[in-house]
C-alpha cells in the first residue's frame, strides 16, 4: 500500500475523538439551566448524546497502534479547535441561529474573542446564554490543558500539544509532570472564578449575572449576557471587573508562585512589570484625552478601556464607539499588545514586544560595534538566539496576517455594498486575530458582527481560530513540507 | 616548622625559595627534570604524585604542620588536601586553584581545606587595584584598606620633577619611605631631590597618597578600560571592574567564550575578534582607551597586542606574563605593568606562612624589598619603645601605624605600643633581623 503522507492521521483523529467524548459532559450546566429556567433543553440534550456517539465511535474507528509526535501534535491541537467549536455551535443551531452564525458565536466564545453575531442577546433563553459564557470560560485556559489535566492517555505526550495550545512563547513547567501543571492551572482557575463569583455576588448582582460575568471576566473572553456589557452595572462592580482583567492578563505560572507565597517572583518578572507599565500610561493617556467633566469617570472609563484592549476581554463600561478618532486608534494599538505569556489572553504578549524592542536596540548598538556580541536579557535571563528568532518571526507573521485579513474585510464589504470605514475594517481584523471582541463601527461594543457578509465571516472565523493557536499550529498545516516526508 | 610543598612548578619553588631558610621544607614533584632547579636550595625533593598517600608518607606528612598544594591542576591539589588532612588530622592546609568556583565552594564551607586561594581572582583584583590607580605601578592594602602602599613613577616635566623631598611637601597622611633609581634602592632624606624616572613608595592614608601620587605624574583619572583576552582573569576583571560601575570593552578570540562572556557580564562590552588586529582595534577605539589589560593565555600575544596599543596611544598596558622571571623584559620594552599570577599566589601562599607577627607582605623590584605589616605583641624587643631610638636597623623604615582603627604617621617621638600595626619598608637582607625584632 502506498502512503501518501507521513503524518499519523488516524491516532491524532483517535485523541480528539476522546476529547469531543468528553465534550459531552460540559453541557451539562446550560442542561441543568434550561430545566431551571423552564427553557427549552433539546439544545443541550441533543448535542450531549451526539458527542458521546460520535467520541465512541470516533474513537473505535481510529483504533491505531501508532503514537502522537511532534506533527501529529500541531494537527490535534488544530482540529480539536475546530471540531470543539463545531459541536459548540450546535445549540445555537437547535434554537435557529443560522449555520455560519452560529459557527462564528461558538468560535468566538472558544476562542475568547466576544466577538457576537447575536443581535438581540436580551430577548436569547438564559441557558443557551449559559453556554455561551460557559464556552468561553472553557476556552479561556485552554481545552487541550484540561484534556491534559484530565485524560490519563495525555499524561506522557501532553507537553508539546500544550505548548501548541498555551499563550507565549514557552510552558513553564511548575512539576516534573505536565499534568500536574496543567491540573494546578486549571484548578488556580476555578478559584479565581468562584472569588469573583463571590465578590459579585456580595455587591448585589444578581446569581445569574455573576456566574455569567465570572466564566468570562477570568477568560478574558467578554461575553455578556447584558446587551450593555459592564455599562449595564455600577461603579465598584466596574473596578473589579478591572482588577480581574488585570489578573486574568497575568501569567497564571506566576501567580501561582504568589499565591503559594513566594512574593518576590512579582518584582524578578520582567514581563509582568512592562505589563503594568504599559497599562498605567495607555489608562493614563486615555484618562487625560476623555472630554467628560467627573474625573472619577474619566478614570474609571480610561482604565477599563485600556485594559480591556490590552488583554483582549472585550468588555465595555461605555460606548467606545462614541470617542474620537484619536482615542480609538489608541485603542486599536493596545489590541496588539495582549497580557502575559501563559495568561488568558490573546495577541502578541508583552512579552514578545519587550523582546523585539530589545532587539531592535541591539541591531542599533550593532550598527556601531559590528563585532559585539551582545545578549537579549529578560530580567536576568538570558533569552537564546533561535528563541528570539521565533519570536521576531511570529510577530511579523502576526502583523502579515492582521495585514491580508484586513484587506480581504475591507474587500469584502465593499463586494456587498457594506460601509465600512478602513479604521472599523482594520479594527475588525485586529479585534478577531487578537482574541479581543468588539471593534469599531457596526462591530461595536453596542452592535453585533451579524452585518458582516457570510464570507467575512468565515474568515473572522479563521482569524480568531488561528489568532488562539497563535498562528504557528495552524499555519505550518498548510505548508507542503508539514505533510510530505 | 616543618613545611610539604607539592607541587615545584613556578609557584611551589617560588615558595620553597621563600620558605627554605626559617623552616624544614619538603617538595613532592612528579617532574624529574624540575629536581636540579632545586638543588641550589637546602630543601629535601621527592619524586612522586601529591595526591597519593604512599608519597605522602614518604615526605613524613604525620609530622608535617603545614602542607601548601600548589600544582597546576586544581583537582591535584585538593585531592592532595583532602588525604593528607586524613593522614595527619593536625595538618595546616593551603591549596592554590585556579577555578574560582572552588573557591566559591570553599568559602561555602565544602572540600575540607583549611585556606584556599585562587591565583585568577588574585590577579583580577590585583589588576583592579592598579587600575583604581592608573599612575601606580604597583599598589597593596594594608590594616584591611586604611592603609595604602605605592610605587609611582615620576614623570618627566611633572611637579615633583627636580624638586627635593622636603619642598614636595607630601600632603600629612603621605610617607615617602623609599625612592628606587636605577635599581637601587635609596631610604631618602628631605635633600634628596627626586627625578623624572624614580621609583616612589609612599605609604600612608589612600587619600593623601593619592593626591602626592597625582602631583608626581600630573595625571587625571582613566575613565574607560579594555580588556583584551575572557579568560578567567579577564572575566573575573570585568566583574570588579562592574561593580565599581564601570563599563569596560572585553576582547575576545573565540566565539563560544564571547557569548558565555556576554551572558555573564551585563555592563561590559563584549566584541568577538582577535585582538592583535590593528584595523579592528583602531575601528574599535580601543586606541583611545585610557589603559588596556592583556590577560590572554599566551604571553606572546600579550605582549604584541600591548606594544601595538601603546604605540597607538594607549596611555598604560598592563600585560599578563607566564614566567614570572619576563617581567622586567616586558616592562623594559615598554609594557607598564607586568602581571604573573604565578608571582602573586606565591606572595599570597607565602603570606599565610610568615611568623605569627606578620600579616601582608609586598614584594617590590624582583624582591629586593618587602613591605611588612607588623602586628606588635605584648613584651617585644618593640613594644613602649621611642621609633627615634634607632629601634630599626638602616635600610628600614616604619611607613605607617595603626593604633585603635586610626591612622598614625610615625615621628622620631612616636612610641610603639603592643597591638599597633606598624607597615615597614625594608630591603630583603634586613627583613630577618625585623622579624626577629618582634621577639622578646
Amino acid at each position: 500500500m502506498k502512503r501518501s503522507t507521513v503524518v499519523e492521521v488516524r491516532p491524532a483523529l483517535h485523541l480528539i475523538a476522546a476529547i469531543i467524548r468528553w465534550l459531552s459532559l460540559t453541557y451539562l450546566p446550560p442542561l441543568i439551566a434550561s430545566f431551571y429556567y423552564r427553557e427549552s433543553f433539546w439544545p443541550f440534550l441533543i448535542p450531549m448524546i451526539l458527542a458521546v456517539i460520535i467520541g465512541f465511535v470516533g474513537e473505535r474507528l481510529t483504533r491505531s497502534p501508532k503514537e502522537l509526535g511532534i506533527r501529529e501534535g500541531f494537527l490535534v491541537v488544530a482540529l480539536a479547535w475546530l471540531s470543539i467549536a463545531a459541536f459548540g455551535a450546535l445549540p445555537y443551531i437547535f434554537s435557529n441561529v443560522n449555520l455560519i452564525n452560529a459557527y462564528f458565536e461558538s468560535m468566538s466564545g472558544f476562542t475568547t474573542t466576544g466577538a457576537t453575531i447575536l443581535n438581540d442577546i436580551a430577548e436569547q433563553p438564559r441557558s443557551l446564554l449559559l453556554w455561551r459564557q460557559f464556552t468561553q470560560w472553557l476556552g479561556g485556559m485552554g481545552i487541550i490543558v484540561l484534556a491534559v489535566a484530565i485524560l490519563p492517555k495525555l499524561s506522557v505526550g501532553g507537553r508539546q500539544l500544550m505548548e501548541a495550545e498555551a499563550p507565549g512563547p514557552q510552558v513553564d513547567k511548575l512539576y516534573p509532570r505536565i499534568y500536574q501543571t496543567a491540573r494546578t492551572l486549571w484548578l488556580l482557575y476555578v478559584g479565581l472564578t468562584v472569588v469573583e463569583f463571590a465578590i459579585f455576588k456580595m455587591l448585589g448582582m444578581s446569581f445569574y449575572d455573576s456566574l455569567g460575568h465570572a466564566l468570562t471576566n477570568v477568560a478574558t473572553g467578554g461575553f455578556s449576557p447584558e446587551p450593555r456589557s459592564i455599562e449595564a452595572f455600577g461603579p465598584a462592580i466596574q473596578w473589579v471587573v478591572i482588577v480581574f482583567m488585570v489578573i486574568a492578563g497575568t501569567n497564571f505560572i506566576l501567580l501561582y508562585r504568589v499565591i503559594s507565597g513566594r512574593f518576590n517572583r512579582l518584582w524578578q518578572d520582567r514581563e509582568f512589570h512592562f505589563y503594568l507599565g504599559l497599562i498605567f500610561i495607555a489608562g493614563l493617556t486615555i484618562t487625560l484625552l476623555l472630554p467628560g467633566d467627573s474625573w472619577e469617570e474619566n478614570i474609571r472609563h480610561g482604565w477599563f478601556q485600556a485594559i480591556t484592549m490590552i488583554t483582549g476581554t472585550g468588555y465595555a463600561s461605555t460606548d467606545f464607539d462614541q470617542w474620537s478618532s484619536t482615542l480609538k486608534m489608541i485603542l486599536l494599538t493596545l489590541m496588539f499588545f495582549g497580557g502575559c505569556a501563559g495568561s488568558t489572553t490573546g495577541s502578541i504578549k508583552i512579552v514578545r514586544f519587550v523582546l523585539v524592542i530589545k532587539f531592535l536596540f541591539r541591531e542599533l548598538r550593532k550598527a556601531i560595534h559590528p563585532q559585539a556580541v551582545i545578549p537579549i536579557r529578560l530580567g536576568n535571563q538570558v533569552v537564546p538566539e533561535n528563541a528570539l528568532g521565533g519570536i521576531i518571526g511570529f510577530t511579523v507573521l502576526y502583523f502579515t496576517t492582521f495585514a491580508f485579513g484586513s484587506i480581504l474585510i475591507l474587500l469584502d464589504a465593499q463586494r456587498v455594498g457594506l460601509d465600512l470605514s478602513v479604521l472599523e475594517g482594520i479594527s475588525v481584523a485586529a479585534a478577531t486575530l487578537g482574541n479581543v471582541g468588539p471593534a469599531f463601527g457596526i462591530a461595536g461594543p453596542m452592535a453585533s458582527y451579524d452585518a458582516f457578509p457570510e464570507t467575512s465571516k468565515l474568515l473572522m472565523i479563521f482569524l480568531m481560530w488561528a489568532g488562539r493557536l497563535e498562528l504557528f499550529p495552524v499555519l505550518v498545516l498548510l505548508t507542503r513540507g508539514y505533510w510530505r516526508r | 616548622m616543618r613545611v610539604i610543598v607539592i607541587g615545584a612548578g613556578e609557584v611551589g619553588t617560588a615558595i620553597a625559595e621563600a620558605l627554605y631558610r626559617n623552616n624544614d621544607v619538603v617538595v613532592l614533584e612528579r617532574d624529574h627534570a624540575r629536581y636540579e632547579l632545586l638543588q641550589s636550595l637546602d630543601i629535601l625533593v621527592i619524586e612522586g604524585n601529591g595526591s597519593s598517600p604512599k608519597s605522602l608518607l614518604e615526605a613524613d606528612v604525620d609530622k608535617a604542620n603545614l602542607l601548601i598544594a600548589c600544582t597546576n591542576v586544581d583537582e591535584i591539589n585538593i585531592v592532595a588536601c583532602a588525604t593528607s588532612k586524613q593522614l595527619n588530622p593536625n595538618l595546616t592546609t593551603i591549596v592554590r586553584v585556579q577555578d574560582p568556583d572552588y573557591l566559591t565552594n570553599w568559602q561555602e564551607g565544602y572540600l575540607g581545606v583549611d585556606v584556599m586561594v585562587c591565583s585568577e581572582l588574585i590577579t583580577a583584583k590585583f589588576i583592579a587595584m592598579n587600575l583604581s590607580m592608573p599612575e601606580a605601578k604597583y599598589v597593596n592594602e594594608f590594616a584591611g584598606g586604611k592603609i595604602l602602599m605605592t610605587e609611582v613613577k615620576v614623570r618627566r616635566g611633572s611637579q615633583l620633577d627636580n624638586v627635593t623631598i622636603t619642598d614636595s611637601r607630601p600632603p600629612s597622611g603621605c610617607n615617602v619611605t623609599s625612592i628606587i633609581r636605577n635599581g637601587q634602592i635609596i631610604i631618602p632624606s628631605g635633600e634628596d631631590v627626586l627625578t623624572s624616572g624614580d621609583l616612589v613608595v609612599s605609604i600612608g592614608k589612600p587619600k593623601a597618597v593619592a593626591e602626592f601620587n597625582r602631583r608626581m605624574t600630573d595625571n587625571t583619572s582613566f575613565q574607560s578600560v579594555a580588556i583584551i583576552g575572557g579568560g578567567r582573569i579577564g572575566f573575573r576583571l570585568a566583574r570588579i571592574l562592574e561593580s565599581k560601575g564601570m563599563a569596560p570593552y572585553l576582547i575576545e578570540a573565540d566565539e563560544e567564550r564571547s557569548r558565555w562572556l556576554s551572558e555573564r557580564l551585563k555592563n561590559t562590552l563584549v566584541l568577538h575578534h582577535d585582538g592583535t588586529d590593528v584595523n579592528f582595534l583602531k575601528q574599535e577605539k580601543i586606541d583611545s582607551v585610557d589603559v588596556v589589560v592583556n590577560v590572554t593565555g599566551t604571553e606572546e600575544k600579550n605582549l604584541l597586542s600591548a606594544l601595538l596599543l601603546k604605540r597607538m596611544g594607549v596611555k598604560r598596558v598592563f600585560c599578563r606574563v607566564n614566567q614570572p622571571s619576563h617581567s622586567q623584559a616586558f616592562e623594559m620594552v615598554g609594557v607598564d605593568v607586568a602581571i604573573s599570577p604565578r608571582k602573586l599566589i606565591a606572595e599570597e601562599i607565602i603570606r599565610f606562612t610568615r611568623d605569627s607577627g606578620t600579616e601582608a607582605v609586598s614584594m617590590l623590584e624582583e624582591d629586593r624589598a618587602e613591605v611588612l605589616e607588623l602586628e606588635i605583641p605584648e613584651n617585644s624587643k618593640l613594644s613602649h619603645r621611642l621609633l627615634g631610638d634607632k629601634l630599626f636597623p638602616p635600610g628600614t623604615i616604619v611607613g605607617a601605624i595603626l593604633r585603635n582603627d586610626q591612622v598614625i604617621m610615625p615621628q622620631g617621638e612616636d612610641v610603639l605600643l603592643p597591638g599597633d600595626h606598624a607597615i615597614v619598608f625594608a630591603e630583603e637582607d634586613k627583613v630577618k633581623t625585623v622579624e626577629a625584632l618582634l621577639n622578646p
